[in-house]
């Protein structure tokens, strides 16, 4: 009985991590996903490959795009970026990179806000002040913790409602200057350099038709 | 003396602190240094040119700490959220829409209640008119529907006023040429509430059926088709604002063909149809009438003979295929000396076996047959012998051959419609449908084509938790105020997205980008090109520069800032000089740059500079 009991208990135990493993190992999955189909691109200053899953990789970074979510959250990279940035004061790419891409997802959602009030009647001053106050409520910035990976991977996050962009640079394990959206809902720059991340939100702007 | 007191000193001798609040809200106070202008002077053409685009750039300092990294993208988006120009919201937002499976093509508000329709439609006086505000839903008032101007109607006046007109081009084909739109008119629609159960009318309810009444469709589609002239204007160069140069435009005479609703459509009915290309449908063609396809066996003084064509298929000894979507064939006898083909047929709707039925070459052969109407017709179209698959036929066939005369009914999507055809014994101009039968529903779907939805929401907001008097009654009470909004919304089931081929190698319309290789794609969408909205401080071109600027940082994280607070003999410790609070200038002509429009946004930290970015932004939202 004693032994029955001992055996629960330890069952018992393992399925915390292992939901927690599964939630992170599906957080990981998210980047290591085999595209089906590439389109290169040639930017400013190199190229840079745009990957799809289901079908045609431009039409997938598209319909990622122009969504309604309720939540933008733009994640410039993890801790060790962070304490990376305020030990050096070498961010300027990232910081134009995320600058560049937060502007383009701003102006969608801006135009989606503003069109809506002035369909509903409100004037084109009045309709801006509505579409600067969503936006600027619903962007926001976040640097990845553990804890974050990890409603990624449950799909709390990165889905239809709540849209995560996500700067995968060097110091987060970046291995190919890319763009992809792995889901519905997340979106991935990675990029070598920051400089590279930089050119890869310059073409983005290109490939989502948004002059920012 | 207080540290207070010294920011303040200092602020007199360097700068004035501007207190100010801007409606409601109170907005942190902020120092202008002394010999800059306050923000309030900055016109919109700094942010954007006279043809629309941005005029501005944000100068990242060199020094970008996290903290930077994280405020640069909540400006970034907020400035984006308000640089666009009209057209263009509306082209992102029919992008939105497009993205999805299914695409909007109409919206209506039909009931709005908040702030705005209280203030602007009702007029209540923003001090005592707001004491009513309702706090649920049985308070919402009657009065708040739409009634085709403002929000001041009520649900009948709503129902009366309701009228859609749909035009959707290149909609129908005839002998596979897709160029017949649709006209369609929706008049008068009602809604049969669920949820409360007993709704009296007031207030939209929380779920309901939309329902339109018979007739309360009509859809005609024009099957001739005209030459016509299109006159628009169009640009022939583009602005130079920045060398003076202005745009040119010309008047454009085009001549082009297609239906009614082309001539309805193109450039806002500034057409004028010149002569009838094709005159319509006659004997012998093959055309679609809402997706669904007709062969025309003749056509009479507004009534035409027509069945709806099932396709072809090649059969082999014993094999049983599915013809259309409803008929099983099988054949079972094929005799290429005697021309002739013997098959059985299963209506896979209802099971019942058709047959045997014996098929002559070229002889069409009415397999079953309902009063007046042929409801299947089978042709053997070919018979041979082949040496791997043994004996095979091609056989055609029509199912629902009849007489289609003005007043009849036909038929689609599971819904009865009357319908009218305009034809003069030889062609067919136009045919319309219109509904038999109220129809009801909420998703609704309609003719297969579209589908209607009626949504209602409701979203309430505590004093308490905003800290702000909403109701204006003098008091923060612990009390929840309601909006409430409730739409009617048509999406196009299967949207047409047209997109541009781009070969590889080729460069994308409009942009200095090269598509390099593809690997299983074949297209691309098309796009515009791309500025950046931010560049770094030791970039900005002081001899060359070709935008308006915004200064992000202090003296110490931003080298332009420096350099223009030196020019100004401004000075460069803001910790000392101006504390904790955020800075803003503006400077109309910056001869440092030329002669170009800086606004300096600055703090003596990460965080306050900030918080000076937030009140700049705020004062740019507003602009109108």
């Amino acid at each position: 009985m004693r032994r029955k009991l001992l055996a629960l208990l330890f069952v018992l135990l393992l399925i915390p991590p292992y939901v927690l493993y599964s939630w992170y190992s599906s957080y990981t999955a998210l980047f290591t996903k085999k595209p089906v189909s590439e389109v290169f691109v040639k930017g400013p200053s190199g190229t840079v490959v745009v990957e799809g899953y289901r079908d045609d990789p431009l039409r997938e970074l598209n319909l990622t795009v122009y969504h309604v979510y309720d939540r933008v959250i733009i994640v410039p990279g993890s801790d060790a970026v962070k304490s990376y940035c305020d030990r050096t004061g070498k961010c300027q790419y990232l910081l134009m990179a995320v600058s560049e891409v937060s502007c383009t997802l701003g102006k969608i959602l801006g135009a989606h806000y503003y069109e809506i009030s002035r369909e509903a009647g409100s004037n084109s001053s009045r309709a801006k002040m509505i579409a600067f106050e969503r936006v600027s409520k619903s962007v926001s910035t976040l640097w990845l913790s553990l804890g974050f990976k990890l409603s990624l991977g449950r799909g709390s996050a990165g889905n239809g409602r709540v849209l995560v962009v996500i700067f995968r640079g060097p110091l987060d394990g970046a291995e190919e200057n890319r763009i992809y959206s792995p889901r519905m809902g997340v979106l991935v720059f990675e990029g070598r350099s920051y400089r590279d991340l930089y050119n890869e939100a310059l073409i983005f702007g290109a490939l989502t038709g948004i002059k920012c | 003396m207080r540290i207070g007191g010294v920011i303040k000193l200092s602020a007199l001798i360097f700068g004035f602190l501007v207190l100010t609040s801007i409606g409601a809200s109170a907005v942190p106070s902020y120092i202008v240094p002394s010999g800059l202008h306050d923000i309030s002077e900055v016109p919109r053409s700094f942010f954007v040119s006279p043809d629309g685009s941005p005029n501005v750039k944000i100068v990242v300092g060199s020094f970008s700490s996290a903290n930077d990294v994280a405020s640069a993208a909540d400006i970034a988006a907020a400035l984006g959220s308000i640089l666009y120009r009209e057209e263009e919201a509306k082209d992102i937002s029919v992008r939105l829409r497009k993205a999805g499976d299914t695409s909007v093509v109409f919206r209506q508000v039909i009931y709005r209640y908040d702030y705005d329709t209280m203030t602007s439609d009702h007029n209540l006086p923003y001090n005592g008119g707001l004491v009513g505000w309702a706090r649920s839903y049985d308070e919402l008032p009657a009065n708040y529907w739409y009634n085709g101007v403002k929000y001041t109607g009520n649900y009948s006046t709503w129902a009366k006023s309701f009228h859609v007109s749909l035009r959707v081009k290149n909609g129908d084909s005839v002998n596979g040429n897709s160029l017949y739109g649709w006209d369609i008119e929706v008049k008068g629609l009602s809604l049969l509430p669920r949820d409360p159960a007993n709704w009296n009318g007031t207030a939209p309810p929380k779920k309901a059926d939309i329902g339109i009444p018979p007739r309360g469709i009509e859809v005609s589609v024009d099957y001739r088709l005209y030459n016509y002239t299109v006159t628009y204007e169009k640009t022939v160069r583009e602005a130079y604002s920045e060398w003076g140069v202005p745009a040119e435009r010309e008047v454009v005479n085009e001549t082009r063909i297609g239906n009614l609703v082309d001539v309805l459509v193109d450039t806002g009915g500034n057409s004028s149809i010149n002569s009838v290309v094709s005159p319509g449908v006659q004997a012998g063609d093959e055309f679609t009438l809402l997706r669904t396809k007709y062969h025309v066996f003749s056509v009479g003084v507004n009534n035409f003979t027509a069945g709806e064509v099932l396709g072809t298929g090649w059969f082999a000894q014993n094999e049983t295929k599915l013809l259309g979507d409803r008929w099983k064939i099988t054949l079972i006898g094929a005799d290429p000396l005697e021309q002739k083909a013997i098959v059985t047929v299963v209506d896979s709707k209802t099971g019942e076996l058709y047959g045997p039925a014996v098929l002559e070459l070229g002889q069409p052969e009415d397999v079953v047959v309902n009063g007046d109407t042929v409801v299947l017709q089978l042709k053997l179209d070919a018979i041979s012998e082949n040496l791997i698959l043994g004996k095979i036929a091609q056989i055609s066939g029509y199912s629902n051959i009849r007489t289609y005369a003005s007043g009849g009914e036909v038929s689609y999507g599971n819904q009865e419609w009357y319908i009218t055809v305009d034809s003069d014994g030889q062609y067919i101009k136009s045919i319309g449908l219109t509904n038999a039968n109220e129809l009801v529903g909420n998703p609704l779907g309609i003719l297969g084509v579209y589908t209607f939805n009626y949504s209602f929401e409701m979203r309430s907001l505590n004093e308490r938790d905003v800290d702000y008097d909403i109701n204006q009654d003098g008091n923060v009470t612990d009390t929840s105020f309601v909006v409430a909004n409730a739409s009617i919304t048509i999406t196009e089931n299967a949207p047409v997205i047209h997109e541009v081929s781009v070969p590889v190698g080729g460069t994308v319309p409009g942009t200095d980008y090269v598509i390099e290789g593809v690997e299983g794609v074949k297209r691309i969408i098309i796009h515009t090109p791309t500025e950046p909205i931010a560049i770094l401080d030791r970039e900005v071109n002081l001899e060359n520069p070709t935008s308006n600027y915004i200064l992000v940082g202090s003296s110490e994280d931003n080298i332009l800032t420096a350099m223009i607070f030196g020019h100004y003999h401004l000075p460069a410790d803001f910790r000392v000089w101006f504390g904790n609070y955020p800075v803003l200038g503006y400077i109309p002509k910056c001869s440092l740059l030329k002669g170009r429009g800086v606004i300096v946004v600055a703090g003596s930290s990460p965080e306050v500079t900030r918080k000076a970015a937030v009140i700049l932004m705020r004062y740019i939202a507003g602009l109108s």
